[in-house]
């Protein structure tokens, strides 16, 4: 019986592993960006000004493809997101050479025209290295989620709130991910490395949300002061001290040993 | 009394059986790089975490099996405990084959943070090789602390751990065997406490989402793996000294300069570990320094006095050199060789060099393969062939080293070979600027058909023993 309800219990914890979703929480901007890593992206179809229709896998099939999204009655962050993302490539070179851009609108209302007038209009340059459209709304979400897009309404208003984002995606899957509103050209060129195949490390610094950190860098005078992880490294130590004297306080031979 | 034989029956055909298939996983891995499989190239990493995680631990409960055999010589080890033991490692090794071949699980054997939280595998199967850590980690914690009970049943702690022959106070006799058993088993306590409290953080990490520190998690893997190889080592050290003993008829006893050696080791050997993290900038400096002299000083004193102890032992004795004594030799021997190709990795000038290179594999599995294996099967035929006598040929005995011999260190050398000439470790497939490591790879797949053909025969010579062993506690 009791084996049983152990059982039980373990089912659900590996039940909760398995499909929980960790909670929403304050993270550093490199937790975020590492979220969607490795994620596998649907080959979606873009239609694109002009009738002509793009299968991402026919851009990704050699060369890594940057994927971003927008919308084109944005009036927050969109326009100088792209435009951002437009002078940084400009600055740190690389397109149709080392990588694709593709910038999806998730918006129902945009046709592909609409985006592309936008796109224009930015001077991203639309064309065979920079595909700019839409596509159906039924492969929106699934692509959105592979690289860890969302959007909520704002109500009172028709503009919605969202990330700014780059994904780049290579043979299929995530690869990187810069998160924020301008994109600056020191973090782009990272990206552009790795779609070169130079391997970039990438890995969240412990911040305060981290528990247990060994050490802990003051910023303003950048000394080191210890921290509570250490504490944790001496404990199989110091448990291993106290269990053995305890097995062999518990455990003491009788007066008289038999030799 | 059979329970005790059947125990040490069931971990030694589980022993040699899981041995003979994570031989022929460590095969395939080599004939992958050696561009002869391209087809499998994809399971190139869920084999490599199969083979490293099955082999550390593989020989961990083998060296267990064999310490605690011989310890019941002095005490009362709980069989029933074994029994335990065996089951739980059974029902580790089940997860883990059902993480790595259902769930295709690849962090490599010590899953270094964030890597299985992060890989191509579903959660499902990181969540599976944690459940097997941990009921493996549960396991050998129970029977660890059941050795020390008996031993403490016998013999104080202070006397267990020799310190009247460091002192030079009265105190009983204390069989090396137990000094350095004790020895380890107090420091695989802290080893799977760690294992244990890595597991945690990564439980934590996939149920609340809060991030863990990189270098507590790294510091916490290297413990717990890091100390499971080197204390089985240990371990199968001390049964030497028992056993080695009944072949040149001459006394292998505790003496100050073991027990001081051995009681070093008990000091150190948990700061040794710091040497795989020389490359990591956030770690103290201090801790740096301090892992390099641990790690000098955790192996050398230890190894010189049991080399030296074992050759007076049969200097100028009448020897008859079974598999056993000649295994016990070559083990030894294969413990200081790649000792010594330790010492020098873990030197930091040089690590910096020869840091995830094929230089890294070569020494571990020189004292591996040539040094615990050899160790531990030489104990099995001797067990078997004491339980059950068979009249020996020595001359099928010469034939199963010899093969153990050329064949092992053949594979090795392509492995040391290679860490020289800069090929780096885990590439499953080289490219054109080390594409040598393809051919030493060719060349490495031929001996170790050797080291296999060698080992047969040894399983041959083994499997009559032990069958008849088995009959014996049947009949
Ligand atoms: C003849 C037998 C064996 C063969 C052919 C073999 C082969 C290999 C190969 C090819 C690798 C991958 C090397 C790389 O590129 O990094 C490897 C890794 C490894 N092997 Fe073996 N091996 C053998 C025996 C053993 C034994 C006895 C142990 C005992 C503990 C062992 C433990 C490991 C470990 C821990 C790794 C590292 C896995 C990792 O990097 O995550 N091997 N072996
Ligand atoms: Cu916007």
């Amino acid at each position: 019986m009791r084996s049983l309800r152990w059982a039980a219990v373990a089912c659900a914890l590996v039940a909760c592993a398995v499909t929980g979703t960790p909670p929403v929480r304050a993270e550093s901007v490199v937790t975020a960006e590492a979220r969607a890593l490795h994620r596998a992206v649907p080959d979606v179809t873009i239609s694109v000004a002009g009738g002509e229709q793009v299968k991402l896998s026919s851009l990704w099939h050699d060369k890594p493809v940057l994927i971003t999204l927008f919308y084109q009655r944005c009036l927050g962050s969109c326009s100088p997101f792209l435009r951002s993302l437009s002078s940084t490539i400009k600055t740190v070179g690389g397109l149709g050479d080392d990588y694709r851009v593709v910038s999806v609108s998730f918006d129902p209302e945009d046709t592909p025209e609409r985006t592309h007038e936008l796109a224009t209009q930015l001077g991203l340059g639309p064309g065979e290295s920079w595909k700019v459209g839409t596509t159906s709304p039924a492969q929106l979400q699934p692509l959105m989620d592979s690289v860890g897009f969302w959007y909520r309404a704002i109500p009172g208003t028709d503009q919605v709130d969202h990330p700014s984002l780059v994904a780049m995606v290579r043979d299929g899957r995530v690869v990187r991910v810069l998160l924020g509103n301008t994109v600056s050209p020191t973090r782009f060129q990272e990206l552009r490395l790795e779609a070169r195949g130079t391997f970039v490390p990438f890995y969240a610094a412990p911040d305060a949300s981290t528990r247990f950190r060994c050490l802990d860098v003051d910023p303003a005078t950048g000394q080191l002061r210890l921290g509570w992880g250490l504490v944790v490294l001496l404990l199989p130590a110091a448990l291993a001290l106290a269990l053995s004297l305890a097995v062999f306080r518990l455990a003491r031979p009788r007066p008289a040993p038999a030799e | 009394m059979k329970h005790a034989q059947r125990n040490t029956l069931g971990w030694i055909a589980v022993t040699v059986v899981l041995f003979l298939v994570l031989l022929l996983v460590g095969m395939f891995l080599r004939a992958v790089q050696a561009n002869q499989l391209d087809a499998a190239q994809g399971w190139f990493y869920p084999m490599m975490t199969l083979h490293g995680v099955g082999m550390a631990g593989l020989w961990w409960v083998g060296a267990m099996a064999c310490a605690s055999r011989v310890l019941a010589r002095y005490v009362e080890p709980s069989e029933k405990v074994s029994s335990f033991a065996m089951l739980g490692t059974v029902a580790g090794v089940v997860l883990l084959l059902v993480s790595v071949f259902l769930g295709r699980f690849a962090a490599g054997w010590y899953f270094l943070y964030p890597l299985p939280l992060k890989g191509t595998w579903p959660r499902w199967s990181t969540v599976v090789f944690l459940a097997s850590l941990t009921v493996l980690a549960v396991t050998w914690l129970v029977w660890v602390l059941d050795l020390l009970r008996a031993i403490a049943k016998k013999f104080p702690l202070t006397r267990a751990l020799g310190w009247h022959y460091i002192t030079g106070a009265e105190g009983p006799e204390v069989p090396p065997v137990v000094l350095i058993t004790t020895v380890s088993l107090i420091a695989a306590i802290a080893c799977l406490v760690s294992g244990a409290a890595t597991v945690v953080f990564f439980v934590l990490e996939l149920f609340t989402g809060t991030g863990s520190d990189p270098l507590l998690m790294k510091n916490l893997t290297f413990l717990f793996g890091h100390l499971l190889v080197n204390l089985s080592l240990y371990l199968a050290v001390g049964v030497i000294y028992d056993v080695l003993p009944t072949y040149t008829g001459r006394p292998w006893k505790a003496n100050r300069v073991v027990a001081v050696a051995w009681n070093v080791v008990l000091w150190v050997v948990l700061f040794a570990y710091f040497h795989h993290l020389y490359m990591d900038f956030a770690q103290p400096p201090a801790f740096q320094y301090l892992g390099q002299v641990a790690s000098y000083v955790s192996s050398i004193p230890s190894a010189v006095v049991t080399v030296f102890g074992a050759v007076a032992l049969v200097y100028r004795a009448p020897v008859r050199w079974n598999l056993t004594v000649a295994l016990f030799f070559l083990g030894l021997m294969g413990w200081g060789i790649g000792g010594i190709g330790a010492v020098i990795d873990s030197t930091i000038a040089v690590n910096s060099v020869l840091h995830n290179t094929l230089w890294v594999p070569a020494h571990f599995h020189t004292y591996m393969i040539e040094g615990l294996v050899l160790m531990v099967l030489g104990y099995f035929y001797h067990y078997c062939q004491e339980e059950a006598p068979i009249e020996e040929d020595l001359r099928l005995h010469k034939i199963a080293t010899c093969l153990i011999v050329v064949g092992g260190y053949g594979f090795l050398a392509m492995f040391y070979l290679s860490g020289a000439l800069g090929v780096p470790r885990r590439f499953a497939i080289y490219p054109a600027n080390v594409a040598h490591g393809a051919t030493l790879s060719k060349v490495a797949l031929g001996f170790i058909t050797l080291f296999l053909g060698g080992l047969l025969v040894y399983a041959r010579e083994l499997g009559r023993r032990w069958n008849k062993a088995r009959q014996a506690i049947h009949a």
